[in-house]
């Protein structure tokens, strides 16, 4: 037993609060038990990478999103205010929370350009309304040409 | 009415008699035992046999022709006792089944009112057997000058909406910052701070954030107590179950194995309740801070964490 599942139960239970602020904490933990979150990158190449995370509904109370980018990159711009970032390992961190559902779009802009798959990868994590913590990874999946019709 | 009278009895059934009695009352008719015999249409020997209670059970159409004879009832010859043990007769087979059945009923009437009784019970006793708990939960350790939040759980089996009054009786010296619901009043004299509260659910949580002496040098562990009294267990009362205990050490309470660090999962167990916590005024920018720095330590100089950036 300690302080973490003791709040956590009472954002899960919550019933004796007044707080409106917590209820929205017990909704949005309680829903997604055992899912994990997914993501996808949008522009993997490049200097300016874009990635899209489908947040569910409702949504965690906090997500960690881990970029890995090449080592000794500099980040020149993020959309979302960067948490930390190890520049020598390559990995940048955002600690996102108050995060709405729905598709939530993010961009970073870095000094290395990344030029082939398997350059740069993603995971999501959270903490499901059990206090288990969830992760997922995403990274760019090389897609298969499609045959044109006609052709 | 005699038992005997309700038993009904096949001209076959073998009764016993009662020989001394049969010759009584033949001799007192002054008849002998071949009248006795002739008017039977059996032997002499036959009726000596009675008599003497060398047969010791006869058929039931004899003992009625018998009692014709000696002009008395048939149940005057009979030896009721002997009747009743003789084994394998057809009579006491149905007497058997008529104990049995008796049993049968005696035994369902007693369940019944069993069951009825325990319903009685249970109806008006339910509210005096409501059961209430309450469990804290704590940190495995604080740091000395530093808040840290405590949470009850508070869990009633009885009626709704429910009043409880809770306290909690704080280390020396240990003040509380902010209460959820707020603390009602705070006995300085033995540190204790009370709460009274309403719920309409059989599930309340309770929380507060308390703030450890800044001189608090020792390290140790600093200890918890408390109770808790409901107005639907007008009769219960009991101690506040759960963590009693914190370690006073070097560490972040959100740091919870101790590694110097507050790692992701530490993080996302905090920030899930980040609502609740900023509602206490737990400084969550703090422990951010110390999660994006990777490491921490502490100064006990300055009574404060030294993020290593």
């Amino acid at each position: 037993m300690n302080i973490g599942n003791g709040i956590k139960n009472l954002n899960s239970h919550l019933s004796g609060f007044v707080s409106i602020m917590v209820i929205v904490v017990v909704f949005s933990v309680t829903a997604f038990a055992g899912e994990a979150i997914n993501a996808r990158y949008l522009e993997p190449r490049g200097r300016h990478i874009i990635w899209e995370i489908a947040v569910p509904t409702p949504s965690p109370a906090a997500i960690i999103v881990t970029q890995y980018i090449l080592p000794e990159s500099e980040i020149s711009e993020t959309s979302h205010p960067l948490s930390s970032y190890d520049r020598e390992a390559g990995i940048a961190k955002w600690l996102l929370t108050s995060i709405s559902p729905g598709p939530l779009k993010m961009e970073m802009t870095v000094s290395k350009a990344i030029r082939k798959k398997g350059e740069i990868h993603g995971e999501v994590m959270f903490q499901d309304a059990n206090n288990k913590t969830m992760a997922s990874v995403f990274m760019k999946v090389k897609k298969k040409k499609k045959a044109i019709e006609g052709c | 009415m005699t038992t005997e009278d309700q038993i009904p009895r096949s001209p076959v059934t073998r009764v016993s008699v009662n020989g001394n009695k049969i010759k009584y009352i033949r001799e007192s008719k002054g008849l002998t035992q071949l009248y006795v015999a002739t008017f039977l249409g059996v032997t002499t020997d036959t009726v000596s046999r009675w008599e003497n209670g060398r047969y010791p059970t006869v058929k039931w159409e004899n003992v009625e022709k018998l009692a014709e004879a000696l002009a008395v009832d048939p149940e005057e010859l009979m030896d009721i006792e002997a009747s009743d043990s003789v084994s394998g007769s057809s009579r006491n087979k149905l007497e058997r089944k008529a104990i049995a059945a008796k049993k049968y009923v005696i035994a369902a009437v007693v369940l019944i009112l069993a069951f009825v009784s325990l319903a009685v019970f249970f109806r008006y006793t339910w509210k005096s057997g409501t059961v209430i708990t309450a469990t804290r939960f704590l940190p495995r350790h604080v740091a000395p000058g530093q808040p840290f939040p405590v949470v009850v759980r508070v869990e009633s089996t009885g009626g709704l909406p429910f009043t409880f009054i809770m306290e909690e009786m704080l280390p020396e010296d240990f003040v509380i910052v902010r209460g959820m619901p707020e603390v009602a009043s705070f006995d300085t004299a033995r540190n204790t701070a009370k709460w009274i509260s309403n719920s309409r659910q059989n599930l309340f949580f309770l929380a507060y954030l308390i703030q450890t002496p800044a001189d608090l040098k020792r390290i140790g562990k600093i200890t918890f107590a408390g109770r808790i009294k409901a107005d639907n267990a007008p009769t219960f009362e009991q101690r506040v179950l759960g963590d009693s205990e914190v370690e006073i050490s070097n560490y972040h309470w959100v740091d919870t194995n101790s590694d110097g660090s507050i790692d992701d999962e530490e993080i996302l167990t905090a920030f899930s309740s980040a609502d609740v916590l900023k509602g206490l005024g737990v400084d969550m920018d703090l422990i951010k801070k110390i999660w994006s720095a990777g490491s921490y330590s502490w100064d006990p100089e300055r009574n404060q964490y030294r993020i290593n950036e």
